[in-house]
């Protein structure tokens, strides 16, 4: 009995005894110190915010919900809602599926994390590494808040950690939508920030000071351009959450003047290693080289790689002839696009020169002829019809005319045929001595040749692959003969931003500003000089005109297009019930010839029609958002 | 014990027959129709169908100060009827190619009819009536005029439109890209009588685009509208509609 007492007694002395090392944090959640705490976990922080990063790179694409980061085809391409290009699958002016909202805001939630916590455990670090750490998020955040600005206007401003629902209640997040200057403002001291505590070089794929500085011009020129060319006055509770008051335009095209000014304290240039004066080739491969390799002009990019992140340009926008499977034929320019460059016979309205002064049709032995002496910067840009990409000559050709010389022949469709009408409305086989083709089909000609319908890669009828408009893209294309193209296998780097923008930010906002005229009348040639093109010859031709002429040449199919015509606020009157122009090429049976035709967009299952509607200038805001956030004003027009 | 458990399963299954009562509401039965007439003729106002012809934006406030709105159009006439909505207080603010007016709220309950009598931007009319050409185009004749004094809606003309559709439902909502035509603002001179073809979807140079040389019916409406935009959307006024047999 005394002894079941005394175990008893120790039993209960047990309870008071405990394991010291209970009071553990858990083992399965990484907490603050090990992220903030080291290099590595601020590294692996820092590596989402530039993975997540909100850039309209290869894997953008306008029709997908989230709209970044798409992994799918992308049937849809930006370059085709601007006139640079059309392709099958985009039927109109669409616009962006209205879906970026959530994302971006966590993504600034991420950088405000950062910025607030860092500091605590700033003596773990070296004094480079922790300033780097800010000025990324800093830079981060204000290229974030440049992606919802440009879309959206004035949105919420949350420059710290909201935390709910310690600090805030419910009423607490339900955050009003800033006035679009503040924005813009915000953007500025951001960039401004990151470029004092960035250093000057970095890590592939990182942001360095120069970096911040050249998005700085970027994005102040945008600001610019609102304040001058918008026209919506949106106010909401006094906050005018659309437009910027016009007097401002100086103040941000000053600040991006400024901006592009400070990009050249560091080593960046424009790529000249394989340039040549008066030699084409070599200035068209110099060009090309800048998106196929690292070179001095990339100032910020993002990089892929094999296996795990790659994408599928390749895919989307190869030609017919070098497809190697899935998708193809996504891109294809313009006639309109093709006609800005120098280098080519026009005629008195602009237009490629098809016709000799009688009206008849000119010929040529190939119709890459037209193009032979063509700026060396549209080489690079485009593959012309006929000529050399991967090993190949690229065959575009339509059709077959079996009739008589078209050297006596006006054109086949007038005016009115040529906006309405398919060729093959007016010319059906059976009956005409037209020949076209709904796949790359052979025919014998009257001597016994056997040859093609439509070239290998100019199959147009029917809904169809094949080169739509007469012409391919080639910037950025992997020219490595034999390459595989078959879904997401490519790695090249998207070059987010360039040298020769900076140089285009800086003359458009000397140009604007009426100021450092010489300056910008520079920096067009230096940029006309490596591409190539005709100089300005005096001062006196520099135009705001001549400067955004320039910008779409250079920066075409780069992703900056589309938001330059909105920023000007010109879209809307480029694409009023617009058809895009094509170049139908024809060989000749009687001339043995080829002879080329102006033909706008044929219908398919879609009529390609174009017309921007102005309330596009400000995008819809999410509706579950305005549902959410009864203070989240929503843009008019929604 | 056994019938412990029995009095418990019935008890809990008995309370799977029993709901909120308050969840079935009934369904929207209100009325709100009427019409849109110019002010001082009350002639019918001529629209498009849908967000770019009149947006009547209706805002319940009896549960809400900020409610998501509630959007209808009306018809091309400038009529609309809604026969499905819910009782309740509501902030109505009809937006269209008219001088703006102010919210005005009111309780929809049985039937509510309204006649809104606005003031046009622009006053859009037909002069005479459509010409079928030789060619086998058609020629029309409108004038533009100003539709209101207040000094506020004074602009300039932006743009105008011819407007052919296969079908009796024609404006920018509805219409052939290839029979229609456009004009620029400066073509459209105010107070004058104009003459406008068929087939000039483009603009007006080169040759016009003709209708099929068949016997068949197009319906032809004219537009036009300032460089004003309402919650930033292009809305035109209209001429009513005119029906033309061409063929040659």
């Amino acid at each position: 009995m005394k002894l079941s007492k005394y175990i008893l007694w120790l039993l209960g002395a047990g309870l008071f005894v405990s394991c010291s090392d209970m009071n553990i944090p858990p083992m399965n959640i990484v907490g603050e110190d090990e992220i903030f705490g080291s290099k590595e976990g601020v590294t692996a922080y820092v590596a989402r915010m530039y993975s997540t990063l909100p850039i309209e790179d290869f894997k953008y694409y306008h029709a997908a919900g989230g709209l970044f980061n798409y992994s799918g085809t992308a049937y849809k391409q930006q370059c085709c809602l601007t006139g640079e290009a059309i392709g099958r699958d985009t039927p109109g002016a669409e616009m962006e599926n209205a879906s970026f909202w959530d994302d971006p805001f966590k993504q600034i939630r991420a950088a405000n994390m950062l910025l607030e916590t860092l500091p605590k455990y700033e003596t773990q670090f070296a004094a480079t590494d922790y300033k780097t750490y800010l000025g990324e998020a800093y830079f981060c955040r204000a290229y974030i808040y440049y992606a919802l600005v440009k879309r959206y206007g004035g949105v919420p401003l949350i420059d710290h950690v909201v935390d709910y629902p310690t600090s805030v209640d419910l009423e607490g997040t339900q955050v009003p939508r800033n006035s679009e200057e503040e924005i813009w403002d915000f953007i500025g001291e951001d960039l401004d920030k990151a470029y004092e505590l960035l250093p000057e070089s970095s890590q592939k794929g990182r942001i360095n000071k120069y970096g911040a500085a050249a998005f700085k011009s970027r994005a102040m020129l945008h600001a610019g351009s609102i304040a001058k060319y918008n026209t919506v006055n949106e106010e909401y509770n006094g906050v005018r959450i659309c437009g910027v008051p016009s007097a401002k335009a100086a103040t941000y095209f000053k600040a991006a003047y400024d901006a592009s000014l400070l990009v050249d304290g560091g080593s960046y240039s424009l790529y000249k290693d394989k340039w040549k004066a008066g030699d084409r080739e070599a200035i068209a491969e110099n060009f090309g080289t800048i998106f196929t390799q690292d070179t001095p002009e990339t100032i910020f990019a993002r990089y892929y790689s094999s296996p795990n992140a790659m994408h599928g340009f390749d895919d989307s926008a190869q030609p017919q002839q070098t497809s190697t499977g899935n998708n193809n034929s996504e891109i294809n320019p313009t006639l309109d696009f093709v006609e800005m460059f120098d280098g080519i016979e026009k005629d008195a309205d602009g237009h490629l020169k098809c016709f000799d002064d009688q009206g008849h049709y000119r010929l040529f032995t190939t119709p890459y002829e037209i193009f032979k002496d063509c700026e060396p910067r549209l080489e690079a840009t485009v593959i012309l019809p006929h000529s050399q990409f991967k090993g190949q000559t690229i065959d575009l050709h339509y059709g077959i005319w079996l009739g008589e010389s078209a050297a006596t022949m006006g054109p086949l469709l007038t005016e009115g045929e040529n906006f309405s009408q398919n060729y093959t409305a007016k010319y059906p086989a059976a009956t005409s001595n037209l020949r076209t083709t709904g796949g790359a089909a052979d025919m014998t000609l009257p001597d016994g040749r056997v040859m093609g319908i439509a070239g290998a890669s100019g199959v147009y009828n029917g809904w169809n692959f094949g080169g739509i408009s007469g012409f391919y893209l080639r910037k950025y294309l992997n020219p490595t003969a034999g390459s595989n193209n078959t879904g997401s296998v490519s790695t090249q780097p998207w070059i987010e931003i360039r040298y020769a923008e900076v140089l285009l930010n800086r003359a458009e906002a000397a140009v604007e500003l009426g100021t450092n005229l010489n300056d910008a009348f520079n920096c067009i040639n230096q940029i006309r000089e490596r591409a190539g093109a005709d100089l300005l010859a005096s001062q006196g031709d520099l135009n705001i005109d001549v400067v955004r002429k320039e910008r779409r040449k250079e920066l075409a199919f780069e992703g900056k297009t589309y938001w330059d015509l909105r920023r000007w606020r010109i879209i809307h009157l480029e694409q009023n019930n617009t058809k895009w122009r094509t170049l139908s090429q024809f060989y000749s049976y009687v001339d043995d010839k080829y002879f080329l035709d102006p033909k706008y967009q044929e219908t398919r299952a879609y009529n390609y029609i174009y017309t921007f509607n102005q309330n596009g200038y400000y995008q819809q805001i999410p509706t579950n958002e305005i549902t959410r956030n009864p203070n989240c004003k929503q843009n008019p027009g929604y | 014990m056994k019938k412990i458990n029995i009095a418990l399963i019935v008890l809990a299954a008995s309370s799977l027959l029993v709901s909120c009562i308050k969840d079935n509401y009934a369904a929207p039965a209100e009325t709100f129709k009427g019409a849109f007439v110019e002010k001082g003729t009350n002639v019918p106002f001529q629209t498009a169908l849908g967000n770019t012809g009149i947006r009547i934006r209706l805002m319940e406030y009896s549960w809400s100060d900020t409610p998501q709105p509630y959007d209808m159009n009306v018809k091309q006439d400038g009529t609309f009827q809604n026969t499905k909505v819910f009782k309740g207080k509501y902030g109505v603010t009809p937006e269209g190619a008219f001088v703006p007016l102010q919210e005005e709220v009111i309780e929809i309950q049985g039937t509510i009819e309204k006649t809104y009598e606005v003031e046009p931007l622009l006053k859009v009319e037909w002069v005479g009536q459509p010409v079928v050409n030789s060619d086998g185009t058609v020629s029309v004749q409108v004038k533009v005029t100003r539709g209101t004094t207040n000094p506020d809606y004074q602009q300039e003309v932006e743009k105008g439109w011819l407007f052919v559709s296969e079908t009796d439902y024609v404006g920018d909502f509805c219409y052939s890209p290839n029979y229609s035509t456009r004009l620029t603002g400066a073509e459209i001179p105010l107070g004058e009588t104009i003459t406008v073809t068929t087939g000039f979807p483009n603009g007006t140079s080169g040759t016009g685009i003709a209708f099929p040389n068949y016997q068949r019916k197009y319906f032809l409406r004219f537009a036009a509208k300032t460089t004003v935009n309402f919650s930033n959307t292009e809305r035109y006024n209209y001429t009513p509609i005119v029906e033309v047999t061409t063929g040659r």
